[in-house]
């Protein structure tokens, strides 16, 4: 796709030198995004393995927990708070931190999306040469995002409904129950099987990525990283580092 | 036996009597002399010796040995089972109530395992159960008898004795007239058990049970018999974790669910719930069939005395989750279908799901096989033209 296809962003005519593209470092993910990520992937993970065997009643899974089921249930419950704990603190982040209003910004679904979408299935089957122009989150993230935050808000609203079920029956009945159980134990299956296939394939599996991205701690990725997987994002960049295009103020 | 003693001279052991085990026995403690249970010896060398007489004295006791399993005779072995002298012994024979005694209470399984416990034995009148003794002294009957010393602990012929008569009128259980005969079991461990079988009258097993029913449980049936345990001990068939298939033996029986029309997939709805998965997984406190059912006083809960009657549902279920909703009565306890046991709705989400699973599924694998498709297809062709 040619440079036009890229409304909203200046296009950048000067650049930076190639070697500086390895040299340059970019901040992707801020401290407080790196922390709720690794908060969300234990207590992610915690849910799943006290969870999910569940599932599977009269399978061999369910013999996991040996005798220490009220140990299970007590980390899943721990888990779940935590959960919901980093759940309220990520709305507090995106609306009054800055980088979080930021990113959150960048975040929110676009049309261009689907444009981008297109564009990179022509580009993986080789039928265009320039890669999709991605912003600082293509549309798989930004699905993905949104995916992890309605899959939570499901998965806290109706497990605090299942521990407190004495309650949950004052206000639904025994039929409503179920669906919450019905819901619960989907959408659990939904998450664990996105994450297994998709997320983990991204950020380990993805030939350029394996053995693993380390972006989730160090927050980092070089300007080469940005420029050729999120060239909106790059040059934007590039603007916001006062990087002018030669000849628009006269001179440099 | 006695009338081979005198031909049998290679074998003289056999004549000796010690006297002094012979007048510390109850015959020998009241001066009975040698010839008054053999008189047939009166000079010597003695005529052909002839077999002892207990019935001359013990008539009653004869008669009823005569008439039980142990006193008739065996129509292919061609013998009786067992004599007098088989449980009493012979010239030490000692009152019931002696602790020496072959037949004392604490003792006396040792007298029945002499020939119970023996496979030969046993194979000679075509029996081949020679477990019931060890499997008994396992059991809380056995352990209370011989651990605890309790006297009152049911010994072999408590229960398969005639009540009153005791011991001389066994009977095999397939007989009616055994109290261990399926007619009389309940009656049997009743006359220890006497509330506990009050309540399993009242419950719809001992109503049906009544009515001569051949399909309700009776006390074995969930207890076993020899082996019979308290709840406490795990290997209990009605230990907590044991109680759903003790339960299931005849619940999950499609026959017997349709034969009286009840309901069926009680193993996946309770074993897949979360009570049943608990449970599996070792949390004994996680409720079983009885926690909710009851034991021996189960009713159906069309019975408005039921604790599994709709109006006391919430009672049943405070038991455990005090202050729980009272809607808990509306919708099904045990779930197994979606679609009929919840509503279409449920249905409908489940199938929302099956849906979106499989739709994230497929487009997961569909980019990463674009992905794969793109590193080594044309990233290599747009290489190759690159240094063409």
């Amino acid at each position: 796709m040619p440079e036009s296809g890229l409304p909203g962003t200046p296009t950048p005519e000067w650049e930076p030198y190639a070697g500086d593209l390895d040299r340059t470092v970019v901040i992707r993910l801020t401290l407080a995004e790196r922390v709720q990520h690794i908060v969300l992937m234990v207590s992610f993970t915690v849910l799943i393995v006290t969870g999910v065997p569940l599932l599977f009643p009269e399978t061999p899974l369910i013999r996991v927990f040996g005798g220490m089921f009220p140990v299970r249930t007590f980390l899943h419950r721990f888990a779940g708070v935590t959960l919901a704990l980093l759940a309220a603190f990520h709305v507090l982040y995106v609306l009054f931190s800055e980088e979080g209003r930021r990113d959150f910004g960048r975040m929110a679904p676009r049309i261009r999306d689907v444009t981008d979408f297109v564009h990179y299935v022509k580009y993986q089957l080789g039928k265009v040469s320039q890669p999709p122009p991605f912003g600082k989150f293509n549309p798989f993230e930004k699905i993905e995002y949104f995916a992890v935050v309605w899959g939570s808000a499901i998965m806290v609203a109706t497990g605090f409904m299942m521990w407190f079920f004495e309650a949950t029956l004052r206000v639904i009945p025994k039929w409503g129950y179920d669906l919450v159980l019905l819901i619960h134990g989907y959408e659990a299956l939904l998450a664990f099987l996105s994450i297994i296939l998709w997320h983990l394939y991204n950020v380990h599996l993805k030939p350029g990525v394996f053995p693993l991205s380390k972006v989730w701690i160090n927050g980092k990725v070089t300007l080469r990283d940005l420029k050729e997987h999120h060239p909106r994002e790059y040059r934007s960049w590039l603007k916001r580092q006062r990087i002018q295009p030669p000849g628009e103020n006269g001179e440099i | 036996m006695a009338a081979s003693l005198a031909s049998d001279s290679a074998a003289g052991a056999r004549l000796y009597v010690d006297p002094a085990v012979f007048t510390s026995s109850i015959h020998g403690q009241m001066g009975f002399t040698c010839t008054m249970c053999h008189p047939s010896i009166s000079d010597y060398p003695h005529a052909r010796v002839t077999p002892v007489d207990c019935g001359g004295c013990h008539s009653a006791a004869n008669d009823e040995l005569k008439a039980s399993v142990h006193g008739r005779v065996h129509p292919t072995a061609g013998t009786i089972p067992a004599t007098c002298a088989d449980c009493h012994g012979s010239h030490d024979i000692r009152r019931h109530a002696d602790p020496q005694s072959t037949v004392y209470r604490l003792t006396q399984f040792r007298a029945c395992a002499n020939c119970h416990s023996d496979r030969e034995k046993m194979a000679r009148f075509g029996q081949g159960d020679v477990a019931a003794v060890p499997t008994y002294l396992e059991s809380v009957h056995g352990r209370a008898l011989i651990q605890k010393g309790l006297s009152v602990a049911p010994v072999c012929t408590d229960c398969h004795g005639q009540p009153g008569t005791g011991a001389h009128e066994i009977q095999i259980v397939a007989s009616p007239a055994s109290p261990m005969n399926r007619s009389h079991v309940t009656e049997t461990c009743g006359r220890c058990h006497e509330g506990i079988v009050t309540a399993y009258n009242r419950g719809i097993h001992g109503q049906r049970f009544a009515q001569g029913n051949a399909d309700v449980p009776m006390c074995v049936d969930c207890h076993t018999e020899h082996a019979v345990q308290p709840i406490t001990s795990p290997g209990s068939s009605v230990y907590p974790s044991h109680i759903p298939g003790t339960c299931l033996a005849c619940h999950e029986r499609e026959d017997l669910n349709a034969r009286y029309g009840l309901p069926s997939a009680r193993r996946q709805t309770y074993l897949g719930s979360f009570h049943g998965i608990a449970l599996v997984s070792g949390q004994l406190t996680a409720a079983n069939c009885e926690s909710c059912h009851g034991a021996h006083d189960i009713r159906p809960p069309s019975d408005s005395t039921s604790s599994i009657a709709p109006a006391n549902l919430v009672t049943t279920c405070g038991r455990c989750h005090p202050g729980i909703g009272a809607r808990v009565t509306e919708g099904k306890i045990h779930v197994a279908s979606v679609r009929e046991d919840i509503n279409l709705f449920a249905f409908g989400v489940q199938w929302f799901y099956y849906l979106l699973i499989a739709g994230i599924i497929l487009f997961a694998a569909s980019m990463i096989a674009l992905d794969q498709y793109r590193h080594r297809v044309v990233d290599a062709r747009r290489r190759g033209r690159g240094h063409a």
